[in-house]
């Protein structure tokens, strides 16, 4: 166990080298990159901020509490960036589809923990988390919220119960892959674009089953609105409990049927697989 | 033309290759987010905000139209994918023109959507509380969006041929600049301070925002087709001419 932790971290290591000789190979895609980076911040905060501005509010919050919630979806949404983003490691059907995990297989390490780092990317994948981080005190600075450690710690909880909501779903569906490769290679992107869609909007207006649903059945409201309302003081009781009970409930399923998967490709194998590590 | 006939029903074909549940759950989700959307633009206008004198009505006509006509406004060929894929090269042995192909392949990529969703989105339009009318401006506007939006389409391909490949990243700068540019999510005439005003005048401003809101009777067609005429008449030799200009220096690889 100890020699697992062990290892991740040396290999984040190697992924952050990685990371930062990509990034600096070059003076034009690094600046470019860095300018996408930041139009993607403006851009998925501004649109509903705008909103919240000229309506005065949106769903129940107002327009610093809109700000609050964008920034915090984009804290969950850089934190995916920087974890999860390189190398497919979020877009798991991917590699499973394409018989790519045979590669991992035969590497002399647990895949949990190639997976937890292969798609680390802690330079080219934190623009966005960072972004976040700015427009989030931003907003609680001005909502003149506490920066307790409590606080900051239950801030902490819900990012990271978001993020393991988030990843858990596109596993959970990416399981598939096992079983369909070519139908399902790109499963796991349809469930993280539709999370990520929806993920940033404010919730609070909607009928009390819309709401339900898009906690429950379909996470979306998990990603930013349920977390922000608890943050802000706004949700019921025994709501900040939900979120990581969720995480663990989506991740725990994903990771049973995930192995059983493995079983499964194990005893079949992918017959998409190429030597180049390509699709057919 | 039957060979782009042909290469338009090749890519009808393959936009089923991921197979039934990738298709159910792609539309599935579409349907999810357009009613999740209906019913956010319900609420804010149940509060009863300035709104410039958009109805309740016209903004979720609005909002099902762009939803249904998602493709057309935002016009997205294969060229992307197929310059970080390799396939882009295969364009050049072919006895037809790259534009041409990669415009067929585009417009027969379409068909599934066309069918699946906005069809089924224009039968139930009544029942969202949208209203649609045959408005044969909205469609002129919306065939001037569609030849603009292949016009910078090839200029984003040829950034991706300057960028060496980093297709990846174009993309996101492009997601970004079209999510909140265009108008396709939010129509802007709700935008605050004016911004809407000077985003329709922008180039891509009148990819989705200008057919949108003349079909929906937020502006006139005098007011925004000769902005879309200009557009079109300014971008495409720009981008004819920055395509070829890039090409020499197109690299291919597998992805």
């Amino acid at each position: 166990m100890a020699g697992n932790w062990k290892a991740l971290f040396r290999l984040w290591g190697v992924y952050a080298r990685l990371d930062l000789h990509w990034l600096t190979q070059d003076t034009k895609y690094c600046v470019l990159t860095i300018f996408s980076d930041l139009l993607s911040n403006l851009s998925s905060v501004l649109g509903v901020f705008l909103l919240a501005v000229r309506f005065g509010g949106v769903g129940g919050l107002s327009a610093d509490e809109v700000l609050f919630m964008l920034g915090f979806y984009n804290i969950v949404s850089g934190l995916f960036n920087l974890f999860f983003l390189g190398n497919n490691v979020g877009n798991i059907s991917r590699r499973i589809g394409r018989g790519q995990l045979d590669h991992m297989l035969i590497q002399p390490l647990p895949l949990t923990v190639q997976l937890l780092s292969e798609g680390f990317l802690p330079f080219s994948g934190s623009g966005v988390l960072l972004g976040g981080i700015a427009v989030t005190v931003i907003a609680a600075v001005r909502l003149s919220l506490p920066f307790s450690l409590p606080w900051l710690g239950l801030l902490l909880l819900m990012a990271f119960s978001a993020l393991f909501i988030w990843v858990g779903l596109a596993y959970l569906v990416s399981v598939s892959a096992f079983y369909h490769p070519a139908g399902s290679e790109e499963i796991s992107s349809v469930a993280i674009d539709a999370l990520a869609t929806l993920g940033g909007y404010p919730l609070g207006g909607l009928s009390g089953w819309l709401q339900a649903l898009l906690v429950v059945v379909f996470p979306a409201g998990c990603l930013a609105w349920l977390p922000a309302m608890i943050l802000l003081g706004r949700s019921p009781f025994g709501a900040a409990a939900l979120l990581p009970l969720l995480a663990l409930f989506i991740c725990g399923i994903a990771a049973v049927l995930f192995q059983k998967g493995m079983k499964h490709y194990g005893k079949f194998g992918s017959q998409r697989y190429r030597s180049m590590g390509h699709r057919s | 033309m039957k060979k782009y006939i042909a290469t338009m029903r090749m890519s009808l074909k393959e936009s089923g290759y991921f197979g039934a549940m990738n298709v159910v759950g792609t539309y599935l989700m579409k349907w999810l987010r357009l009613l999740a959307l209906l019913m956010i633009w319900k609420v804010l206008f149940a509060v009863g905000a300035d709104t410039q004198g958009m109805t309740l009505e016209q903004m979720l006509t609005y909002t099902l139209l762009s939803a249904a006509l998602s493709p057309l406004l935002d016009v997205r060929t294969p060229a992307s994918s197929w310059l970080h894929e390799g396939t882009m090269l295969s364009l050049y042995q072919r006895p037809m023109s790259v534009f041409g192909q990669l415009a067929a392949s585009t417009a027969g990529s379409w068909g599934m959507h066309l069918l699946l969703f906005t069809l089924p989105c224009l039968l139930l339009a009544p029942l969202l509380g949208a209203r649609l009318a045959v408005n044969p401006w909205g469609v002129l506007s919306l065939a001037l969006a569609v030849s603009q939006g292949f016009c910078v389409d090839f200029l984003f391909a040829g950034l991706i041929i300057r960028a060496n490949n980093m297709s990846w990243m174009v993309e996101s700068l492009r997601r970004a600049l079209t999510a909140l540019f265009t108008g396709a999510l939010i129509p802007f005439a709700v935008l605050p301070f004016g911004i809407g005003k000077v985003l329709e005048w922008m180039p891509l401003g009148s990819l989705a925002g200008a057919p949108l809101a003349i079909a929906t009777g937020l502006s006139t067609p005098q007011a925004l087709l000769p902005v879309q005429l200009l557009w079109n008449a300014l971008l495409w030799p720009v981008a004819v001419w920055w395509f070829r200009r890039c090409q020499e220096r197109m690299v291919s690889y597998g992805g």
